[in-house]
């Protein structure tokens, strides 16, 4: 276990278009291909939404195999990551009609990690005041900001994986931004 | 613009770090505003610098991939023109006939290629959604009794092991993304209304239904359920859609 940075590494198009295809076609190593590729940012993500480690990778899961047994739906050309976070997100939306999410806290240590650029233009202390002040927001919010930010999908993407309209998709990212800078200037000296 | 207006045109953005002539006029000018933009920025790109611990794919979910079917095209009633003349029907009656035989061949024959005997797989469907159409001898009826199956395969799945909830999951998933919606379509504007209220309604509960089972399920069970609840919800979005405004 560990953060790596090939978690949010993306394959490059061809490569993902052959493994899509042959998907499928019913090849399961290209799905296994696939599942490797996207398993470590969907399930950060998720991670994200759920701030439960067992709910997150129970969605994970059951975002790949709901892909793999609608492949037949998903049209070629069009983005997969997208297509796969919306499936992960209506697998989340439905687990929070029916159960509370078990909080967990976010461990007060954070895990190691080689610090890079920004890294080490933010403190650990800095980064974890900014983990809570995501944790704040509402899940709709949080999901599109996370959504924006660590996945660059634009607006109309958004839209697309939390199906809504892309200006309700703009509405929550801009809420989400405005909170947060104002929870991160009410708690930072 | 005062500076109000433009931080909240920034956050609305999608790319706030690249606010654009208007934008960037009045951020050369204003230092707060800068100072405002270069936190902002600063905060998204920490964002992903959050670190979370992920753990390494579950063997399991390597495991659970079933085989994928083959491409499914929907179910389109057959209409025949009337203009057409009759020796026309008859041809199309009859490469129909061939196709539909072709398929249940395949359909028939794809899970044993595969060569998993223990995988879920739509043997048994066709025979059970064909028992129900049999009845029925309108479209309106084709598509009451389609969804009285999506029902029946609801309540079977309550006492069934996980292996055959997962089987009636994927059944399900055929009978409400492509048999239902096909019948659907074969319905006049004016039938619509009546006759499909009664399936939304039904959907709705077996979404909530479904939904209820996977949280007292777990495993495989609950992922199935979980996928059933998603099938009645996209179910629930393809019919409305065919509603008149």
């Amino acid at each position: 276990m560990g953060v790596e940075a090939t978690d949010r590494a993306q394959p490059p198009a061809p490569l993902e278009a052959q493994w899509i295809t042959a998907s499928q076609g019913g090849d399961r190593q290209a799905f296994a291909r696939l599942v490797e590729a996207y398993w470590g940012r969907l399930y950060r993500w998720l991670f994200h939404l759920t701030h439960d480690r067992h709910a997150a990778e129970d969605l994970a899961q059951d975002a790949f195999l709901k892909a793999w047994s609608h492949l037949g739906r998903f049209q070629a050309g069009t983005n997969f990551r997208a297509w796969l976070f919306r499936i992960a997100h209506n697998a989340f939306a439905n687990t929070r009609r029916t159960a509370a999410h078990r909080r967990s806290a976010l461990p007060d240590d954070l895990p190691e990690q080689a610090p890079g650029p920004e890294e080490s233009a933010l403190s650990r202390e800095s980064l974890a005041e900014l983990a809570r002040g995501v944790q704040q927001l509402p899940a709709d919010l949080r999901a599109a900001l996370l959504l924006r930010v660590e996945e660059d999908l634009s607006f109309r993407q958004i839209a697309g994986v939390m199906d809504v309209t892309e200006e309700t998709a703009r509405w929550r990212v801009f809420k989400a931004r405005q909170k947060l800078m104002a929870w991160l200037e009410r708690e930072t000296p | 613009m005062n500076c109000e207006q433009v931080r909240q045109q920034l956050l609305a953005r999608e790319r706030p770090d690249r606010p654009g002539p208007a934008l960037s006029r009045h951020l050369r000018g204003c230092d707060a505003c800068c100072g405002w933009l270069r936190r902002l920025v600063k905060l998204e790109r920490a964002l992903s610098s959050v670190p979370v611990e992920v753990p390494p794919v579950p063997a399991a979910l390597f495991e659970a991939l079933e085989p994928a079917g083959p491409l499914v095209r929907p179910c389109v009633p057959f209409r025949p023109d009337r203009r057409e003349g009759g020796r026309r029907k008859v041809a199309l009656a009859s490469a129909l006939a061939a196709a539909l035989l072709l398929f249940a061949i395949g359909w028939w024959a794809w899970p044993h290629l595969q060569g998993d005997p223990s995988a879920p797989s739509l043997a048994g469907y066709a025979a059970r959604r064909d028992a129900h159409l049999a009845r029925a001898l309108t479209v309106q009826q084709r598509v009451q009794a389609l969804g009285t199956l999506a029902g029946e395969m609801l309540r079977d799945s309550r006492d069934a092991a996980p292996a055959d909830v997962e089987r009636l999951a994927l059944h399900l998933d055929q009978l409400l993304a492509v048999d239902l919606p096909g019948q659907a379509r074969g319905l006049s504007l004016g039938e619509r209304e009546a006759v499909l209220r009664p399936v939304l309604a039904r959907l709705g509960g077996m979404e909530s239904e479904a939904t209820r089972l996977a949280a007292a399920r777990t495993g495989k069970a609950a992922a199935a359920y979980a996928r059933m609840a998603v099938s009645a919800r996209e179910a629930d979005r393809r019919l409305r859609a065919m509603l008149p405004a």
